[in-house]
């Protein structure tokens, strides 16, 4: 009874401790991206296995945020960046026991979002939710399509990024981007992730990857430049 | 021209450094000659640049909540009516083992139960019926024999009978022996008081520590099977008298009556009677058929047996034994043939 008082403790001070943790960013994971959650994710997830909800919880607050960001990059919708990431924390704790450890805990974890995001992506595509902007399109200033400023040689759109509108923009050009183009941009541009580590997540091999990645890229610099003019 | 569309497929892997040495070199001399891939690729490092600096969205507040909420439902649900009894003494016994061994204590106990019955239809049919005494002596057998043929409806008309009213006292081996000379109202009601009339109106009755064992259940299934019991296959040699005869001679029979109760009972005797027609005293009771030669030694201490009028029955545990005591018509006390 005291060792199971002693682990709710540890489990509590923990949830403390990393629940507002942020997770890294790309200035942050290029390179020195933390490294030391791989041993405490390892440790949290042997509780879970053993029927500890509460071991999730810590999980759950230490990778939450991210977990949000690859889904709402991906969808483009706030909403259903909610519904996804919950979606996902479920899958992931339902099919825990079959996690082997073979990768790290977070590479399996992201992988299960990108999966119930490429879904979500797949129902609203049907649902023609999403209307993507084509580069011939013409530019649409309604409300929840990108809207296109007049291209400025004043100001450039990297300098535009501090204003949230501008945000808007780029979150429109991704979501313009086909969905196997949109997934490996927000892992390895937005996300930081290595190319081995999507190779992990999205199950594909390390060529298709690189060229994907590189189509992506190309499309999104045609996108941003109808929008922006000059990026 | 064909060299920039190679070139421009490197891109992006020379942005992100992963290119060999020999092809980074390449992509680097190119870019130093050509302005129209240097160009792009200026444009595929703006473009990187502003991804990688997309402010991160923080989720809704109490997602982690929402997500946990959901989890516990899920374990509620899971848990269902059975571990919640059990949660609260922190006791995880699968359900399976207990549902096993459940099983097994039911099988155990059924089989327990049912297995002396079995044993006792197995034993009916014994249809040898060896005496030791002489063709006089069955002939003195042979007029109560049809006395054990209507014994099954009789005995059931009266278990029937009993369970509808009280049955009169019971005769214990202590009780006064008055009982009337009627072999067919006597030899139910000696044995009313253990429960296994039937038993012996059928067959040689289970040995005594078997009748413990089944007594209750195997005596309510006996009486409610009376009916099926004449469906038992006739013996083929007619109806069996289950009765062994001791004949003896003495001065006093009452008083060696009294003494042949006293040896029954000291030999593990049951459901001992006593009752007197005329001159001759009657004791009667269950033995066990291995203390038989013993009770024979014994009696002959008190009083003379008659061993030509004497029969035995064999082949069964529990033997139904009538001593019959007649007085001497002298008058005077036979000494017994050994002392």
């Amino acid at each position: 009874m005291e060792t199971i008082t002693l682990t709710w403790h540890s489990i509590a001070h923990l949830i403390i401790r990393h629940g507002t943790k942020p997770p890294g960013g790309l200035s942050q994971t290029e390179e020195g991206r933390p490294r030391e959650n791989r041993d405490e994710d390892s440790q949290y997830v042997a509780l879970c296995r053993e029927g500890e909800p509460a071991a999730f919880e810590v999980l759950v607050r230490r990778h939450q945020k991210r977990m949000f960001n690859i889904a709402y990059r991906m969808t483009g919708n706030y909403e259903d960046a909610g519904d996804v990431v919950q979606e996902a924390f479920l899958s992931a704790y339902r099919t825990i026991k079959q996690f082997r450890g073979e990768a790290k805990f977070s590479t399996w974890l992201y992988g299960i979002v990108v999966n119930h995001a490429r879904n979500r992506m797949r129902q609203t595509n049907s649902r023609s939710y999403h209307e993507p902007v084509r580069f011939d399109d013409p530019p649409s200033r309604e409300e929840g399509g990108p809207a296109i400023d007049p291209p400025s040689r004043d100001i450039s759109a990297v300098d535009l990024l501090v204003q949230k509108e501008t945000q808007q923009k780029v979150q429109s050009c991704i979501n313009g981007l086909d969905k196997e183009h949109r997934e490996v941009l927000v892992l390895r541009d937005i996300q930081g992730f290595s190319y081995e580590e999507i190779t992990g997540m999205l199950g594909i091999p390390d060529g298709t990857v690189k060229s994907r990645l590189s189509r992506a890229r190309n499309a999104l610099k045609d996108s941003l430049k109808k929008v922006f003019g000059d990026i | 021209m064909r060299q920039c569309r190679d070139i421009e497929e490197q891109l992006t892997a020379y942005l992100d450094g992963v290119l060999e040495a020999g092809e980074k070199e390449s992509v680097e001399e190119h870019l130093s000659t050509c302005s129209h891939c240097l160009t792009a690729f200026k444009d595929l490092q703006r473009t990187r640049e502003i991804l990688a600096r997309l402010d991160e969205v923080d989720p809704p507040s109490g997602l982690a909540e929402q997500i946990m909420s959901r989890i516990h439902e899920r374990e509620e649900r899971r848990k269902g009516l059975f571990a919640k009894l059990f949660f609260p003494l922190h006791i995880k016994i699968p359900v399976q083992a207990l549902a096993t061994i459940l099983v097994v204590v039911l099988s155990v106990y059924i089989y327990k139960t049912t297995l002396p019955e079995m044993g006792n239809f197995e034993r009916v049919p014994e249809p040898q019926v060896t005496g030791t005494g002489s063709p006089a002596a069955k002939k003195d057998i042979s007029p109560k024999i049809p006395a054990a043929a209507p014994a099954p409806q009789r005995s059931s008309r009266k278990a029937q009978a009993e369970k509808k009213e009280p049955a009169p006292a019971p005769q214990t081996a202590a009780a006064p022996d008055i009982a009337p000379h009627d072999e067919k109202t006597f030899v139910p009601e000696t044995h009313a008081d253990d429960n296994n009339a039937l038993s012996f109106s059928k067959a040689a009755p289970p040995p005594r520590e078997e009748r413990l064992k089944t007594r209750g259940t195997a005596v309510r299934e006996e009486k409610s099977k009376a009916p099926e019991a004449q469906h038992i296959p006739p013996l083929p040699t007619g109806p069996r008298d289950v009765r062994s005869h001791i004949a003896m001679t003495a001065g006093n029979p009452g008083e060696a009556a009294g003494q042949a109760k006293m040896i029954m009972r000291s030999l593990g005797g049951t459901g001992i009677v006593e009752r007197a027609e005329g001159n001759t005293a009657i004791v009667s009771g269950w033995i066990d058929t291995a203390v038989l030669g013993d009770l024979t030694d014994r009696l002959k201490e008190i009083a003379a047996v008659d061993e030509s009028k004497s029969s035995f029955v064999s082949g069964m545990r529990t033997a139904f034994i009538e001593i019959h005591i007649s007085g001497t018509d002298s008058g005077r006390e036979e000494k017994p043939a050994d002392r």
